[in-house]
């Protein structure tokens, strides 16, 4: 879905704060995922291993909501790299 | 200080301040498996006084070798990031050499982490991770030669720990290391000296006094040991 969408979404971590995107840095090698790259740039808390988007705190995060649910979304070029 | 072992996962989302090249295990034996919207990964949970919590992870995309250190999201000083990183270091003892990277250290999004050049095992450091090793083993006792076999486990040995030895025929670098701990038995801060372990007929076997020092810096849950005082 996310592949066809053009957008990752993320949910509010247990205990955080506000819906949140998270993703390592780097391609997957050999694990299951979704790649993705975005032009959104990562809220400064990255480390050289893993990025972070926030709805409210991060430039460029879209609000979606699904079921009653909010989510963090962002635009991203996305493959699908599920076996 | 102490650093205690929690045993409950923290009730805050965490934020990586640190990498450190050691594994999870080289820090502590009570390690749990967890799942957040990042991935799987496998953690322990510690604190420092009343004032400090923080995670040891690994996820599954992190390099296996290395832990990552995360403190809550509600800490968002920089300064204080830092002090607690610092306090973290010292109190779990870890090598500055291992600090691949840290909060406050520019890195370019993208680029692979590599190992700190210099990283290697120091006796220093070896005198505390054959403790740990051995205090795993039953009867808290375990030979050199079975210390030399599992050290390679806690720590990715470098170019320079798999250099010759200079001084033992067929040994590297590192093993000479690990045998240096155990056959100085009179370096002042060597294991010996503190009381933290006897030297056995092929190794060593960890005292009380061993165990808790290991309890104190957050390695083992258990402080006993079978040895008397």
């Amino acid at each position: 879905m996310q592949e066809k969408s053009g957008e990752v979404w993320g949910r509010t971590p247990r205990g955080g704060l506000e819906p949140t995107v998270k993703a390592y840095i780097g391609s997957l090698k050999n694990q299951r995922g979704i790649e993705f790259i975005t032009d959104t740039a990562p809220h400064p808390n990255a480390s050289p291993f893993e990025a972070r988007w926030y709805l409210t705190r991060t430039a460029g995060v879209l609000l979606r909501q699904k079921g009653g649910e909010d989510f963090a979304c962002i635009l991203a070029n996305v493959k699908n790299m599920q076996p | 200080m102490t650093v205690r072992i929690l045993n409950y996962e923290p009730d805050c989302d965490v934020i990586p301040q640190a990498i450190i090249w050691r594994p999870l295990r080289y820090f502590t034996l009570t390690i749990r498996d967890g799942e957040d919207g990042l991935d799987k990964f496998k953690a322990a949970s510690f604190a420092i006084g009343n004032d400090i919590s923080f995670d040891l992870r690994v996820y599954r995309g992190h390099p296996e070798l290395t832990v990552t250190l995360y403190l809550p999201e509600e800490l968002g000083d920089e300064k204080r990031i830092t002090e607690i990183i610092d306090i973290v270091i010292r109190e779990m003892l870890v090598p500055i050499t291992a600090i691949a990277w840290r909060r406050g250290q520019p890195f370019e999004i993208g680029a692979p982490l590599e190992r700190p050049k210099g990283d290697r095992l120091h006796e220093n450091e070896a005198r505390v991770l054959v403790l740990k090793i051995a205090a795993q083993q039953p009867r808290q006792a375990a030979s050199t030669e079975f210390l030399k076999k599992e050290v390679p486990k806690y720590i990715e040995l470098s170019p320079q720990d798999r250099a010759p030895s200079k001084s033992r025929a067929r040994e590297q670098v590192w093993q000479q290391i690990v045998g240096n701990v155990i056959s100085h038995k009179n370096v002042r801060t060597g294991p010996f000296a503190r009381g933290f372990a006897i030297k056995t007929s092929d190794g060593i076997a960890v005292t009380n006094r061993g165990m808790a020092y290991l309890n104190s810096i957050g390695f083992s849950p258990s402080s006993s040991s079978i040895l008397e005082e």
